[in-house]
């Protein structure tokens, strides 16, 4: 069993295996060796590490860092029924899981919550899009009006 | 911190990544933080410069944006020349035909360039190029082919000492002067090296080139071309000498119309992919029984006898993922050639010749094979030649092939009727690539509606002379093209794009299998 320390000083037991899915933490383990200590995560609140813990805790039996096979139509955007239920949270939340995922080094839960946003953006205006995040349009005026004529160029010179 | 407009770099890349093109210009005008990721790391990392015009537009607009920003004052990361790693520009027909200034002035802007593709420029001088290199220190990735005035001495001088160590790749395939005399290049970096062979002094640079990167070097394409007229002494064609220590070479493509037969004692035992379009001696028929770790083979007017190639698949083609085959003397692939190769996924061969082959893909490949090409190349000049036997298309249009995502038909006639049930037959299928010929050509309407019937269409590729690509290739026509638009500039901007075939360079190794384009688009557009 490991211990781990919330920034808002909770600490949650888990097994060794669930806390492992976390490379820093699987990293951390190694380095410190066997210790009761609780490891700190002070970038992760309570509410978040405990989100991801159930994360964790229900995939617990996948296969650790498979290669990712890109080639795999379906597994650009679709996301499984469980992980859909377990990323129908509010925006912040969201957005917490992602950074807590990329903090922790869990790339299959870093993974799942982009392709969540990537879908919120899908098929959306600039204006929409800003309306669903709460983004401040920051640009410049001039910039604005050079965006709508240079966006039909670009549209011709993207290439893949 | 967890507000998406102004997340990490890193994660928007991510987020990104999962978009589609119209998706991510959309993303362009969200905020400033999403602008520059989506300009530094998508929009202007890979640009091709191919509409008329367009180098113009393109250079007027880096002007502007430099303008516009000194004007706000925001000058800090706003250099958008410098996203750009790889450009290019390739000529296609349609493209601004380069001169030694707009080389220049666009090179000036691209300083972090790693990238460079300038194929098909005829009028292109060393000079032009080493000026474009002077101010491109970065340049791992040098594509030059059918350049046909350019000579190795861009290379050569003691000031690009730094370019040589690094350089990954070159490709001078169809430069005619390349390496046509002593030269004493070495790219000790080198992992992917096409070229061409003109005459014995050509060979023996190659050679030595070959040597310089025998630890790196991973790709090989050389075409020996023979000038009779110019060159009296035939051009050696030993492979042995050239392949020497290359003990990573992984890919290897010869294509020799010198009518010398190629000589190779032993392929390098991690050779996964071989494509030969020569005569082979005995000894090299011998030699590719040797093949244990191949994936991918492709035989092409090798004149290989039928029982030599059965038996050379009967040793090797349990691994074979693709197989090509074209005999000149229009054999077809037998079912005994075919049989060992349980594991084929790719096939490329003309299945007009008999219905035997035809009959073996339909009871023992239909649920396995993924990409499908029926190509004839043969006597291009005889269309008679193209003509389906009857009941090929009827039979291979009986049961669905739903695995099938890419469906290459080349060099052939097809009727209106075989052309209506291929939607049925190959509901997967997500590239599709048409050199045919109708008997009664459609409007461009019906080809629009008759691609609409394939669901996952994501690319076709078409002859020039049919009439769909005029018009979705031209930007300003209506919005309902849109999606086709987008498709096909995908396709086209790719050099696996069927268009290829009119044109007259053809690509060693990314033409075929298509595989790997499909998945680069797959995780682009998501």
């Amino acid at each position: 069993m490991v211990q781990l320390l919330s920034s808002d000083n909770e600490t949650f037991t888990v097994d060794k295996q669930v806390a492992e899915r976390s490379i820093l933490i699987k990293n951390m383990l190694e380095d410190v060796g066997e210790s009761d200590a609780p490891i700190p995560l002070p970038n992760v609140t309570a509410k978040i590490l405990k989100k991801v813990i159930d994360w964790c805790e229900h995939h617990r039996g996948d296969p650790v860092s498979q290669q990712e096979e890109i080639n795999d139509r379906k597994r650009l955007t679709e996301i499984d029924e469980w992980d859909q239920k377990f990323m129908e949270v509010d925006q912040e939340t969201l957005f917490e899981i992602i950074l807590a995922a990329n903090y922790l080094d869990i790339k299959p839960l870093l993974d799942i919550g982009c392709k969540t946003v990537a879908n919120m953006i899908k098929g959306k205006s600039p204006e929409e899009i800003r309306r669903t995040f709460n983004i401040v349009n920051d640009f410049t005026p001039e910039v604005r009006q050079f965006g709508i004529i240079s966006h039909c160029y670009f549209l011709a010179m993207l290439s893949t | 911190m967890n507000d998406v407009g102004n997340f990490p770099h890193e994660l928007l890349t991510k987020i990104f990544a999962r978009l589609n093109n119209i998706d991510l210009v959309t993303c362009l005008y969200v905020n400033r933080n999403w602008s520059y990721v989506v300009s530094a790391y998508f929009l202007y990392r890979n640009l091709r410069l191919a509409n008329t015009g367009s180098l113009n537009m393109c250079l007027d607009m880096l002007d502007q944006k430099a303008m516009t920003n000194r004007h706000s004052g925001q000058v800090q990361n706003r250099d958008y020349g410098s996203f750009v790693k790889s450009i290019d520009l390739s000529y296609d027909g349609s493209t601004m035909v380069l001169n030694k200034y707009s080389l220049k002035q666009l090179a000036s802007h691209f300083h972090n360039l790693e990238v460079l593709k300038i194929r098909n420029s005829h009028d292109i001088r060393d000079d032009w190029v080493t000026e474009m290199l002077d101010v491109c220190p970065y340049v791992t990735q040098l594509n030059l082919s059918g350049c046909g005035f350019v000579t190795s001495r861009i290379l050569e001088h003691p000031k690009y000492a730094n370019m040589r160590l690094k350089l990954q790749s070159l490709n001078t395939i169809f430069c005619y002067q390349f390496l046509g005399r002593q030269s004493n290049i070495a790219l000790p970096s080198l992992t992917d090296l096409r070229l061409q062979v003109m005459n014995q002094a050509g060979f023996e640079a190659v050679r030595k080139l070959v040597q310089s990167c025998a630890n790196s070097l991973k790709s090989l394409a050389i075409l020996w071309r023979y000038r009779r007229d110019i060159e009296s002494i035939p051009i050696s064609t030993n492979i042995d000498d050239i392949l020497g220590e290359s003990k990573k070479l992984q890919k290897l493509w010869l294509d020799c119309q010198t009518g010398e037969k190629v000589e190779i004692r032993q392929f390098p035992k991690t050779l996964t992919e071989l494509h030969l379009y020569c005569l082979c001696s005995s000894q090299t028929v011998e030699a590719m029984q040797d093949l244990a770790n191949l994936k991918r083979l492709f035989v092409n007017y090798t004149f290989v006898s039928q029982a030599s190639l059965q038996s050379i698949l009967q040793k090797n083609g349990n691994g074979l993922e693709a197989l090509g085959y074209n005999e000149g003397s229009g054999r077809p692939l037998t079912r005994t050639c075919l049989l060992p190769c349980v594991h084929l996924r790719s096939l490329q061969t003309h299945l007009g010749m008999n219905l035997e082959l035809a009959k073996v893909l339909v009871e023992l490949y239909r649920d396995r094979l993924e990409h499908l090409t029926n190509k004839w190349e043969g006597h291009t000049y005889l269309p008679s030649a193209f003509k389906p036997i009857n009941g090929l298309w009827e039979l291979l249009t009986q049961v669905p092939w739903v695995k099938i995502k890419s469906l290459d038909i080349v060099n052939a006639v097809v009727t209106r009727e075989t052309l209506r049930k291929l939607p049925d037959a190959f509901p997967n299928v997500e590239y599709l690539g048409f050199i045919i010929s109708l008997e009664e050509d459609l409007s461009p309407e019906e080809w629009i509606s008759y691609f609409s019937q394939f669901p996952y269409l994501k690319g076709i590729g078409l002859r020039q002379d049919l009439r769909l690509p005029f018009l979705v290739s031209d930007f300003w026509t209506g919005s309902y093209l849109r999606r086709y638009q987008s498709v096909y500039q995908d396709w086209s901007m790719n050099e696996q794009c069927v268009r290829n075939e009119v044109n007259p360079i053809r690509n060693p190794f990314d033409t075929w299998p298509q595989t790997m384009v499909l998945h680069d688009m797959a995780s682009r557009r998501g």
